[in-house]
């Protein structure tokens, strides 16, 4: 997202920006024994929180987006930011009012039985889907074509702004004063499908249910 | 009683490809030209043992040996794809002390040394502070 031009005119010219790593990234490497080696990172989940100048937190874009997309989301939050300033009612309250009335619609206009994420709401990078299939033994997408990696950023972009984008209005509507560190957690768990306290980052089962070797594994 | 079946089926079909014309003898041929340098190619890589050189008679196949093999050595020899990371670990020097995970550009946006700064910065420019969690570091390969 940040190599797009239009992206990085914009975050440059409406924000100040900082980016802030919570973890080490998981990384799988499969050596095929041959000197085929294949690297490839795992669970690489993102977000962009929008803050005012004392931190806290405003809204919130989670995982990642197509680059217009993402440029079109954080144009009208600059905007908004810019009218919760001049408006008459506190900039509290209009954050709150904001994301009770961006749920409104969302819960209106969304089927969520229909957009219940395969996933259980993981956002990862494109290039990372074929190995979290192959790892969860999910089948590829049954298109002639296949799955290109348009077509992921397209469903991840999906995703975030119908179900997992409508779990983020309804927690801001009701919260004061969040801080990015006080909600990564939450945010992480419950909308990014992601488990930072666990070190197996909510894998563990489904990479240990069905292996032989558990045992003789965890004697070494 | 199946398997009985079976027997009979495989005799029927063997006696009907007995009536059939024998093999062409090009498919011998072929499997000389083509195959036995593959296999050969493979062998040398995986086996120091020298292997028995071709019969001499395959001395007019020699133009075609050569423009096959080079395609197999390449597949055999350089086994890893070309968008795959490199095989060996790179030094630390080659990769700014990073292990195997090189330092890359951050994209084209001017990000602020960590969030205070940022915040401060936004006190100042009166616009609202962007901040980017992701597991990994940015300015890493790997992210």
């Amino acid at each position: 997202m940040f190599s797009d031009d239009q992206v990085a005119a914009l975050i440059n010219e409406k924000f100040e920006p900082a980016w802030q790593s919570l973890r080490p990234v998981p990384r799988v490497t499969i050596d095929f024994g041959n000197g085929a080696v294949v690297k490839r990172t795992l669970h690489g989940n993102v977000a962009t929180y929008v803050c005012n100048s004392d931190g806290t937190v405003l809204d919130i874009l989670p995982g990642i987006y197509e680059p217009k997309t993402y440029a079109r989301e954080l144009l009208g939050l600059a905007r908004l930011f810019g009218r919760s300033k001049r408006g008459s009612v506190g900039a509290d309250a209009f954050w709150r009012n904001y994301h009770r009335s961006q749920a409104e619609s969302f819960a209106a206009a969304s089927n969520p039985a229909a957009s219940t994420p395969t996933f259980r709401g993981m956002s990862i990078f494109g290039t990372e889907r074929p190995t979290r299939r192959a790892i969860r033994g999910e089948q590829p997408p049954t298109s002639a074509a296949g799955t290109s990696l348009t077509d992921s950023l397209a469903e991840d972009t999906r995703m975030n702004e119908t179900t997992r984008r409508l779990k983020i209005h309804l927690r801001l509507a009701k919260s004061d004063d969040v801080t990015p560190d006080a909600i990564n957690k939450w945010l992480y768990r419950e909308v990014l499908g992601t488990d930072l306290d666990d070190p197996y980052l909510g894998l563990k089962e489904m990479l240990f249910k069905n292996y032989p070797f558990v045992e003789e594994d965890a004697d070494d | 009683m199946q398997r009985n079946l079976g027997v009979l089926a495989v005799v029927l079909t063997s006696a009907a490809l007995a009536q059939e014309a024998p093999a062409p003898q090009l498919d011998v041929a072929k499997g000389r030209v083509v195959e036995r340098p593959t296999e050969q190619v493979v062998g040398q890589l995986s086996s120091p043992v020298d292997h028995a050189p071709a019969p001499a008679e395959k001395a007019a196949d020699r133009t075609k040996r050569v423009m096959i093999e080079p395609a197999v050595e390449k597949l055999v020899g350089d086994a890893q794809p070309p968008d795959a990371a490199p095989t060996e670990v790179p030094t630390e020097a080659a990769t700014n002390g990073a292990g195997d995970n090189p330092h890359v550009e951050p994209g084209k946006v001017q990000w602020h040394d960590g969030v205070a700064a940022a915040m401060a910065a936004a006190k100042k420019s009166g616009k609202p502070v962007l901040v980017f969690h992701l597991l990994g570091q940015l300015d890493q390969r790997f992210t």
